[in-house]
């Protein structure tokens, strides 16, 4: 369970992101945050994924507080989080397969047990004959499947997604928000920042909706807005 | 059983961070190789500081060895009465040896030495030979010298005392100074040579920031993400000094033929055998070029993580 209590993240240069949040997302959940840009999404997923540090309160990942959590033990938190991003983030310099397999390599596993893992997560996002592709090679919702791909061979139990349709025709994004489906009826918790209104409406879960950092709506199976119109 | 698995797992990782600090190497191969230039010539420039202090060195040395005072008796003090006078002298203190020569023993030196004054000094041997008796001294330390001198020069048998010191002293002052302008230098291109490899790494960090930032994101420790870096600061720091070592043994050696082994043909300032310290020298070279590149890349690496 991830509780977020009077969380406040205010920027070096002033800007106040996000005015004291709080909020409870249950284990396996799958939530959406929305809102007009500079609402405090970004900021949100980013304090979540400890790449931002708020400013006041604290958040919580089940016993763990992150105001404690020493700065050396990190890694260990971030192990459990994957993030997916809007610009994928793979390495072109990488084949696909190698773009996942040295997120194993930093455990030390063997290279069998690495080629059963990477094979496998590239199957689960219908990838796997693209693995001695480079990313430039593929398409951009090929790319963020691998992507996904990536923050999943960890086995995360938490998944944080960035505009993760961002930058795909609906026709991809479709398919990338059934994937993420997928892995959160596997057990994970999926946490997605978007603006993407038809795919909010269409695959309903929960939504947070933020403005000016501060959550305006917090709605089981809700759609983008409240009356669900197109506005 | 657990140990095991934990060591392969510490021999896997290990592996990687080789084939990545190669890889980065051959990636960044122009500026990889600015910075192995770079350490080739300092380190060349240091090599060659350290001969010359080694031999600065041992020239002070020996000129400290061969700092003899030269006492001529008076010319009525027989050849027995300076021997007893040369026991007592050898029995001051900071005195290392005290060795009487006899005016006629001068006087066949001088012939010897002088072959122009041999036809001369053949004809005053025996009761006609103007020379003194002679005594020589040498020192356990040159600088305490001076009471000692103060001392034979007040004896009452002793004609005067003879001696270089205020040139010798200059020598030494000489070489010291070599020695700490050398010692400046090395220092200097020493912070220059991490500079520019610290600049080296921060370059191909900034290539690698993506790699990095992943690396971060999924939980790597701060040791994992720096070490590839530090493996490429090492190849660097290895390329880096082997040609300074095989060039500083290959001339050194040649030059150490070529002159004799002796400055300036000089009798007693000796060069520094190759033999004795050119292993040492090379095992120096290697470790300042392995450590200079190595405090380089964690230098950078660890500023660019550090608040992340």
């Amino acid at each position: 369970m991830i509780r977020l209590r009077d969380v406040k993240k205010e920027y070096k240069n002033g800007v106040q992101a996000l005015n004291g949040v709080s909020l409870d997302i249950e284990s396996g959940e799958f939530v959406y945050i929305i809102g007009p840009s500079g609402a405090g999404k970004s900021s949100l997923l980013k304090l979540l994924y400890a790449e931002e540090k708020f400013s006041s309160g604290d958040i919580h990942y089940g016993e763990l507080s992150m105001k404690r959590l020493k700065k050396r033990h990190l890694y260990k938190l971030r192990r459990k989080i994957a993030v997916v991003y809007q610009d994928y983030k793979l390495l072109d310099d990488l084949t696909i397969y190698e773009n996942i397999s040295f997120v194993l390599e930093m455990y030390g596993l063997p290279k069998a047990e690495i080629r059963k893992r990477v094979l496998k997560v590239l199957d689960s996002v219908g990838v796997k004959g693209k693995a001695k592709y480079y990313p430039n090679q593929l398409s951009g919702g090929e790319q963020q499947r691998v992507a996904i791909a990536r923050a999943l061979v960890n086995k995360p139990t938490i998944v944080l997604c960035d505009e993760p349709t961002g930058n795909l025709d609906p026709m991809m994004s479709k398919e990338i928000y059934q994937i993420l489906e997928k892995i959160n009826k596997m057990g994970s918790t999926v946490i997605v920042a978007t603006h993407d209104k038809e795919l909010v409406n269409t695959y309903r879960h929960r939504v947070i909706s933020l403005e000016y950092g501060n959550i305006i709506r917090d709605q089981e199976d809700g759609g983008y807005h409240y009356d669900n119109e197109d506005y | 059983m657990v140990d095991i698995i934990m060591i392969m797992k510490i021999i896997r990782k290990f592996g990687v961070h080789l084939r990545e600090g190669f890889k980065g190497l051959y990636r960044n191969i122009g500026l990889a190789l600015t910075s192995i230039i770079t350490m080739n010539l300092t380190l060349l420039v240091v090599s060659a500081a350290i001969v010359l202090s080694i031999n600065v060195d041992n020239f002070s040395t020996l000129v400290k060895q061969d700092f003899t005072i030269y006492v001529p008796l008076n010319l009525d003090v027989s050849v027995s009465r300076g021997e007893e006078i040369a026991k007592e002298f050898a029995g001051y203190e900071n005195v290392l040896s005290s060795v009487m020569s006899s005016k006629n023993e001068e006087r066949l030196q001088l012939m010897d030495e002088y072959p122009a004054m041999d036809e001369l000094m053949s004809y005053y041997d025996g009761e006609k030979n103007p020379l003194h008796n002679v005594i020589y001294i040498k020192f356990a330390n040159i600088e305490d010298a001076q009471a000692v001198i103060k001392k034979i020069e007040g004896h009452e048998d002793v004609n005067e005392v003879i001696f270089l010191k205020e040139m010798i002293e200059s020598l030494l002052l000489v070489f010291e100074i070599v020695q700490y302008v050398g010692f400046t230098i090395v220092a200097a291109l020493l912070l220059v040579t991490l500079v520019v490899i610290s600049n080296t790494i921060k370059i191909t960090i900034f290539s690698r920031k993506k790699s990095i930032e992943i690396m971060r994101l999924i939980g790597a420790t701060k040791g994992y993400i720096v070490a590839p870096h530090i493996v490429e600061g090492m190849l660097i720091g290895i390329l880096g000094s082997i040609i300074p070592i095989l060039l500083t043994v290959n001339l050194y050696n040649r030059f150490f033929e070529e002159t004799g082994g002796r400055l300036l043909l000089s009798p007693f300032l000796k060069f520094v055998e190759p033999s004795v310290f050119v292993v040492e020298l090379s095992i120096a070279l290697f470790i300042v070029g392995i450590g200079v590149s190595v405090l380089g890349s964690r230098r950078s690496v660890r500023k660019y993580l550090r608040g992340k």
